[in-house]
């Protein structure tokens, strides 16, 4: 399998916290990879060791296939947005970007300009990025990010402050990198629904560890669909759904059960529940998403 | 290296801040100039009195006018005085000997202290630094590169105040100044503007190095101010009095206030000393720094 980032054991230490514990991670080419973690969990640590901005205290790197100091040879190969966007507000969309491929010896004419249109700035024109919205400088660091073409991207929250229509067209632009150029993505995002419609592999860190890392399809598989019933007589509807066979439930509260596996037929178990008196608010099949799935995981 | 001084030149040519503090130094030289100007009348007429009292020659020194010999004693007081420079015999004084007294005030040194601090920490208090520390092979170019456009800074600072004094002195002063060429007097004042421009980029550089350490641009633009306005000599004079050993001749400040016209080649070549070792101290302390420690 040939992976684009390769850690073991990767460590950082600040004073005696580890914010990044011992992380082996594999991304492979191509892919994108949904980095899930909660606020503080590690997720912006490990990007920036991965990115070459700071340095693990322990553990290995591979980066392209190469570890060690020759790792370090590849980080000119990875774009980054980490945290804020790094920009000068006093300066416009285009200088920015300039200043950028003037650091990376690109000199090509028009190349910023196609790079403000790949994310929808073609219109920002001699706007200072101070008077910027959030979103759009959210867009102009990914701009940033994308300048040399990298073949690694690393986006952390990028679509933090982006309306709908804007996540939606980030998603559709990290999809089309990835199609088109065979970019691979690491990504992190809060959002978690959009994060599962783009990423193809997850990785779930919780303080610093890396708890989980799985495909979609494993992810799938895992998330079960189950039977919501909402109900202020919790008591009077247990014995029926015991009666009726169904033995694999939880009672989540004082007002809902959740019932997992099959249900054959809602409308049998929803006038079995009313004979016995109990009176039914609601009753659903839903869909355990990865939302879910994370918060069972990292529940302490 | 050559693609991150590009960089950092357009970002210098970009940043409005680093042209302000330069036009805000120019409007500081006309004051001086100004400034000059008085002082210079203001002892005109007090030679006259003295003359018509005594009914001696206007050519004849004053008491406590700058007279262009080497003072023993190093100047700790606290804050910024320009010696206004005036000959003996009636002479008039050169440009170049105005350009000096005002370089070794230490005038130019606020002005420097606040460029240098926006230019040094703009780009980590932007975060510009995380899109390209990563992609850079060597992080130390990265500032090595700064101190590259640091130096050209420093240069146009100087430029920039000589041409705005020759200009304002030619409004001010028309005929009390003469702007003074040859082979030998080039040679001499070349070599003190060498120092001054040395002494000025350990300067900065010491203030760079306080910038990239605590990111702070009060912090650094305080601690630069104050050492302009000769607050460590201070200390550093306390010191040296309380421990009896020499320590002010090997300051940096100390020998700015120096550099004035007529000092001897002896002093001005220790000054050029003391310029490169602590460039090079405060340079590398910087790239040391800058590289180990983690972009946040």
């Amino acid at each position: 399998m040939e992976y684009v980032v390769d850690t073991r054991e990767l460590t950082k230490q600040f004073g005696k916290v580890k914010a990044v514990d011992n992380v082996s991670l594999h991304i492979k080419k191509g892919e994108i990879y949904g980095f899930i973690g909660r606020n503080g969990a590690g997720k912006t640590t490990f990007m920036k060791m991965i990115s070459g901005l700071s340095t693990p205290t322990s553990g290995e790197l591979t980066l392209f296939g190469a570890s060690g100091r020759e790792a370090a040879k590849y980080h000119n190969r990875i774009g980054n947005l980490i945290e804020q966007p790094g920009l000068y507000g006093g300066m416009t969309a285009k200088d920015n970007l300039h200043l950028k491929c003037l650091a990376l010896g690109i000199h090509k004419k028009g190349y910023e300009d196609s790079m403000l249109e790949t994310v929808g700035l073609e219109n920002a024109g001699k706007k200072k990025v101070k008077q910027f919205s959030l979103g759009m400088k959210q867009r102009l660091g990914i701009a940033m990010a994308l300048v040399g073409r990298p073949d690694l991207l690393i986006l952390d929250e990028p679509v933090n402050g982006l309306d709908p229509q804007g996540i939606a067209e980030i998603r559709e632009l990290l999809t089309r990198l990835k199609k088109e150029k065979n970019m691979t993505i690491l990504i992190s995002s809060h959002i978690l629904e959009e994060l599962y419609k783009v990423a193809d592999t997850f990785g779930i860190i919780h303080r610093g560890v890396l708890i989980q890392e799985l495909t979609k399809e494993e992810l799938d598989e895992k998330c079960n669909d189950y039977t919501e019933i909402k109900t202020k007589d919790v008591e009077t509807a247990c014995p029926v759904i015991e009666q009726m066979g169904y033995h694999d439930y939880q009672v989540i509260d004082t007002e809902s059960i959740h019932i997992y596996g099959v249900v054959t037929s809602l409308g049998e178990l929803n006038m079995e529940l009313a004979k016995a008196g109990c009176m039914v608010e609601s009753l659903q099949v839903v869909q355990d998403k990865l939302e879910d799935y994370f918060l069972n995981l990292t529940n302490d | 290296m050559l693609n991150l001084i590009r960089m950092n030149l357009h970002r210098m040519a970009k940043t409005k801040s680093l042209w302000v503090v330069l036009f805000c130094m120019g409007m500081f030289c006309v004051f001086s100039c100004s400034m000059s100007k008085m002082d210079l009348t203001e002892k005109k007429k007090e030679a006259d009195m003295v003359n018509d009292m005594n009914g001696n020659d206007a050519s004849e020194p004053l008491m406590g006018i700058y007279q262009g010999e080497e003072d023993e004693e190093v100047d700790t007081a606290f804050g910024i005085a320009v010696n206004v420079p005036e000959k003996e015999n009636g002479e008039v004084p050169t440009f170049l000997e105005f350009y000096n007294a005002d370089m070794a005030s230490g005038i130019v040194l606020i002005f420097l202290t606040i460029g240098c601090v926006l230019y040094f920490n703009g780009e980590i208090k932007s975060g510009f630094l995380k899109n390209i520390a990563g992609q850079t092979r060597h992080k130390s170019s990265i500032f090595l590169s700064k101190i590259f456009v640091n130096m050209i800074y420093v240069l146009l600072a100087l430029l920039v105040y000589g041409i705005v004094q020759y200009i304002s002195l030619k409004i001010l002063l028309a005929d009390q100044f003469t702007l003074q060429f040859g082979k030998e007097y080039l040679k001499e004042t070349g070599l003190l503007v060498l120092s001054i421009y040395l002494l000025y980029m350990a300067f900065s550089g010491g203030i760079s190095l306080i910038t990239v350490v605590f990111k702070s641009t009060a912090v650094s633009i305080t601690v630069g101010m104050l050492s302009a306005f000769g607050l460590i000599n201070s200390f550093v004079s306390y010191i040296e009095k309380s421990l009896d050993v020499k320590l002010l001749k090997y300051m940096v400040t100390t020998n700015v206030h120096q550099m004035l016209i007529g000092t001897v080649k002896k002093d001005v070549m220790f000054a050029i000393g003391v310029g490169i070792i602590y460039s090079i101290l405060y340079y590398l302390l910087g790239t040391i720094y800058f590289t180990k420690k983690d972009v946040v």
